[in-house]
């Protein structure tokens, strides 16, 4: 006993190290010939059968059920992170970075090229390359308009939302409002069902027969169908997630900053502009990334309210579901993913370009600002006409649920809500997956989110962008992208729970990991340094000092991808099968077939749902129910 | 600094690499390795035995249930699958089979059953137009079966002369009226494909887009075979200026009609009916000159997993449970004569169908008629 724990003494360090990564390797070559076998298999089939005479011949062949370029990717994906010594020094770091980068490969590079692959060839399963989709594609008069519209659709809905989203969020968390936490639950309400829902209650209040257009004020000239209307619910849609994000980030700033500005007399409204402003920047060109690349790739609302605008989103799918023509479908996305590609850019060019550390220890943070009377008139005025709307749109999903035939026949019934009793089965399969989308996407998102922010390393920016660039691909390519490189051998994933649960978490994974991301940029190093200082590992320090930090990050990531995923549509379509059928699948449908007493139903049993999810998430966590959505 | 710009060159270069690589590898799924001759075998040769099938008058031939289990997957199912649920537990009482019907439109179905051609998850094709039938006849993807409702239907349009697919309901284009709209603007409900021109429905007519939806294709082409093709694209081009809006979905405008957000919405008689039992004040009228009309068919799926399960299912369909069921819920035109039809339903006797009006050769002019309509009014909007 004595000899070993002596001899142990004498190892170095650095021999140490050695016999660790030795001992790395070995299993991961392990690890790895199993997903070979599994990758590339041989199979022997009947090839043909021949008669000659009476005799039968059987020929049989053997064939390679298999995907190489996989393989011979995720080789690369294992041995890249070695080529640098400073990963290799880190066992740590480097089984996190090839992990990380294999998933990526697997789940997010992988089924993106192969829907690429097959924008590229003559025909659909074909073999080879051929240009004849973009030759289709460019001489179609249409495309172009369809990719103006998207385009000026989704700059004016980002912008718009950006900066009522930012407003409102400044109002909730820096301002003496009275009744802001009613407030905020209202104006976050959206977040709670899917965008499509918010069309249909649109069509319900203020449609060309709506309760409040028609049957109250009798407006005959009035149409919402129409660009106007998809940027009025798109605001409505999408407002809540800026409100979600800048809300965090200014409730984080650091008082004393802004004092300090101020006792060195700044005006209120000069340290807003110098001080405050800047500190939010990140979040604010975040939140507009999200709207804009949430606008140009929603589908639902555009076919609900559009009345025949022509989108690329809408497009592509039609492309996709209604013409047969993946091809055609998947080279639209791709023009689709072009603007949001130039948008992400540029987002992170700026994010990258400053330093934002405001959490010192001791900070004080969330204090109250003063205002002058005008300002808090305005700001209170927008808060509360958007905090109202959702009140009557979410007000007449249930009250239309409850009545015969909303727009014709008020009584009460419960004909609706009992219709929904056949739901059931597909209720519990968008839990299931929502649930182990959150917690898969929860993690990946905080790993990477510390890799990206607090480790140095060759290649960071690629991990960066490749795991947020799912953010900038419909849901429609995702869904197809997942069945095109998955469905065949040695797979055989479609159909199953694991490959919705894998396509969300990856899907969903940008806002989680921006959201960590932005809350790991506000904390500062030293923090961290000091813990290494003082004697504590790497995994301590993540466990007792990073991950408290993070933990709120943590929750609202998890949440985020929860709520997305049991609201989830576009991706839903392709990815559910039989015994997987999805909620928002059949709420779909019914909302384009049914009366809009049975959308209504449908649509006020999913926002139940999630309510009492997040009530269950909060009596677990013990976080009250709004701070599980704040991220801070 | 030197390695870390160096290694994120090599990076970019792999990934270059490898998506070429990918691009490049010309067959990635199967590859060929060896072929040899394994094993010989007697043949036994069994003379085809033809069976005649009797069609007796009270129709449907009523197969002797054998009891099969397991499950049985649908795709695009026709309607609502809780109101299939009946049939579905008759279904299961007489062959012991578990039924998924999975709601999706054509193109879904389509999509998927293509995607998943290495490893089918569905079994039958249940439903949506034979347009839908025949391309997937044509590249190879579904079953042919010969059962009880191939050998039942007459030779003609209603069935594929080689069992890839059968028909089994009629579906009739109609005009949804809203009553209460057309009092607003003062209108009447149009007989005819000629009334809709009259500019007193100006932005007050929905009907889907061809490119988007079965429903309107099957319009366009009853045009074309009504006034030829140059006539109906010169008739699109007039009724465009009534047109509020081409809707993505087939039965969108008979759901807008009905929830008197337009006056006319153009769509499937069936799906029109189907808003009236919910309610909702909605009119049903045929344009006088003729009416275009599908065939809804049914095949089975390359490689389905339950294949005796599905070929029940299909003869299922053609008996008169079935038949009878459908009609009453779903308002479609059964096939198979001599069904009961339910109070308010119609028969083909009901409407002026389009002469010589043939479904399934307009399947193979889609493309061009569907490109063409784009350029000229797709355009417009």
């Amino acid at each position: 006993m004595a000899r070993i724990l002596s001899y142990r003494q004498e190892l170095s360090d650095s021999q140490k190290r050695r016999f660790l990564f030795i001992a790395l390797l070995i299993a991961e070559l392990a690890i790895l010939i199993f997903i070979a076998t599994r990758l590339i298999q041989v199979n022997t089939v009947v090839d043909r059968v021949e008669v000659i005479g009476n005799q039968e011949f059987t020929y049989y062949k053997n064939v390679l059920i298999g995907d190489p370029p996989l393989l011979i990717l995720i080789i690369i994906g294992l041995i890249l992170p070695l080529a640098s010594r400073r990963i290799r020094h880190e066992p740590v770091l480097l089984v996190t970075v090839q992990v990380i980068i294999v998933s990526l490969i697997v789940f997010v590079f992988w089924p993106l090229a192969k829907v690429f692959i097959e924008a590229f060839k003559s025909e659909y399963l074909a073999q080879g390359f051929s240009l004849i989709q973009f030759q289709k594609l460019l001489t179609k008069p249409s495309v172009w308009k369809a990719f103006t519209n998207t385009m000026i659709l989704g700059i004016t809905t980002s912008v718009l939302a950006t900066v009522i989203g930012t407003l409102i969020a400044y109002t909730l968390t820096l301002t003496n409002l009275p009744g802001k936490k009613l407030l905020r639950n209202l104006t976050i309400l959206p977040l709670l069902s899917p965008p499509f829902a918010v069309s249909f209650a649109f069509i319900m209040l203020f449609g060309r027969r709506g309760l409040i257009t028609w049957d109250i004020f009798h407006i005959t000239g009035w149409n919402i169908y129409g660009p106007q209307g998809i940027i009025l619910v798109q605001l409505i849609s999408d407002t809540p997630l800026v409100i979600l994000i800048l809300s965090s980030v200014f409730a984080s700033i650091s008082r004393n900053l802004e004092e300090a500005a101020e006792d060195l007399g700044g005006t209120p409204f000069y340290v807003l502009r110098t001080v405050t402003f800047p500190l939010v920047t990140p979040a604010i060109l975040t939140a507009g990334l999200l709207t804009f690349i949430s606008s140009i790739s929603d589908f639902g609302n555009p076919m609900l309210v559009g009345g025949g605008f022509q989108m690329l989103a809408t497009q592509a799918y039609i492309q996709m579901i209604e013409m047969f023509d993946l091809q055609m479908g998947a080279a639209l996305a791709m023009l689709l993913v072009i603007p949001a590609f130039i948008a992400f850019v540029i987002q992170n060019w700026i994010s990258n370009r400053k330093s934002y550390i405001t959490v010192t220890s001791g900070a004080v943070t969330g204090y109250i600002r003063q205002q002058p009377t005008w300002i808090k008139a305005i700001l209170y005025s927008i808060t509360t006409f958007m905090a109202f709307m959702t009140v009557l749109l979410y007000g007449s999903i249930f009250v239309g649920a409850a009545v015969n035939a909303w727009g014709f026949d008020y009584t009460l019934t419960a004909r609706n809500v009992t219709g929904l009793l056949t739901a059931i089965p597909q209720i519990k399969n968008s839990l299931i997956v929502s649930v182990g989308s959150g917690i898969v996407g929860g993690i990946i998102g905080i790993v990477i989110a510390w890799l990206v922010s607090r480790k140095n390393f060759p290649g960071k920016s690629v991990i960066d962008f490749s795991a947020t660039v799912m953010l900038a691909i419909p849901g429609t390519v995702v869904g197809i992208g997942y069945i095109v490189a998955f469905n065949a051998a040695p797979y055989f994933w479609t159909g199953t729970f694991f490959i919705i649960i894998i396509a969300y978490a990856f899907r969903r994974l940008p806002v989680g990991l921006r959201t960590s991301v932005a809350a790991q940029k506000q904390i500062d190093p030293t923090l961290e340094e000091a813990s290494l200082d003082l004697g504590a590992s790497r995994l301590r320090t993540f466990t007792k000092i990073t991950f408290p930090l993070l933990n709120r990050a943590f929750f609202a990531g998890v949440i985020y991808i929860f709520i997305r995923s049991m609201t989830d549509l576009s991706a839903a379509v392709f990815l559910n099968a039989g015994s997987t059928q999805l909620y928002t699948v059949r709420m779909f449908r019914v909302m384009v077939t049914g009366t809009p007493s049975e959308g209504a139903a449908f649509a006020g049993l999913l926002i139940i749902i999630i309510l009492v999810a997040l009530a269950i998430l909060s009596k677990l966590t013990g976080k009250s129910f709004i701070d599980l959505f704040r991220i801070s | 600094m030197k390695a870390s710009k160096w290694l994120r060159l090599m990076v970019v270069f792999v990934i270059v690499a490898a998506m070429l690589a990918a691009c490049a590898t010309p067959t990635p799924e199967v590859r060929i390795v060896t072929q040899e001759v394994v094993v010989t075998q007697e043949v036994v040769v069994t003379q085809e035995v033809v069976k005649e099938v009797v069609v007796t008058e009270e129709v449907p031939v009523e197969v002797t249930p054998q009891p099969i289990g397991g499950e049985l997957i649908l795709y695009a199912c026709l309607f609502d699958p809780d109101k299939l649920e009946v049939l579905f537990q008759t279904f299961k009482a007489q062959y012991g089979v578990d039924v998924t019907c999975l709601d999706m439109s054509s193109g879904e179905a389509l999509e998927r059953i293509r995607a998943e051609k290495d490893n089918p998850q569905g079994d039958v094709l249940f439903g949506t137009t034979n347009l839908s039938h025949v391309n997937l006849a044509a590249d190879g993807l579904t079953e042919p079966y010969k059962g009880v409702g191939w050998n039942m239907l007459p030779d003609g349009p209603a069935k594929d002369p080689d069992g890839y697919w059968t028909g089994f309901y009629y579906g009739v284009i109609g005009f949804a009226c809203s009553p209460e709209r057309l009092a607003a603007i003062n209108a009447e409900c149009p007989t005819s494909w000629e009334d809709l021109l009259d500019p007193i429905y100006k932005g007050e007519i929905v009907i889907a887009a061809p490119a988007a939806s079965g429903t309107s294709y099957t319009v366009l082409s009853g045009l074309v075979q009504l006034y030829g093709e140059d006539a109906a694209f010169e008739y699109y081009h007039k009724l465009n200026d009534n047109i509020a809006q081409y809707t993505e979905s087939g039965s969108a405008p008979a759901k807008l009609a009905a929830a008197g957000e337009y006056a006319v919405g153009i769509a499937f008689a069936h799906d029109i009916q189907v808003q009236q039992d919910k309610g909702l004040d909605v009119v049903i009228n045929f344009p006088s000159e003729g009416t275009p009309f599908e065939i809804g068919g049914i095949s089975i799926i390359k490689g389905a997993k339950h294949l005796e399960a599905a070929k029940a299912w299909v003869d299922f369909v053609f008996g008169p449970a079935f038949q009878r069921y459908h009609n009453d819920v779903a308002h479609r035109v059964p096939i198979v004569s001599g069904v009961k039809l339910a109070e308010g339903t119609f028969s083909l006797e009901d409407v002026h169908l389009i002469d010589g009006y043939d479904p399934t050769y307009y399947a193979a002019l889609r493309d061009p008629l569907i490109a063409r309509w784009d350029t000229e009014i797709g355009v417009t909007r």
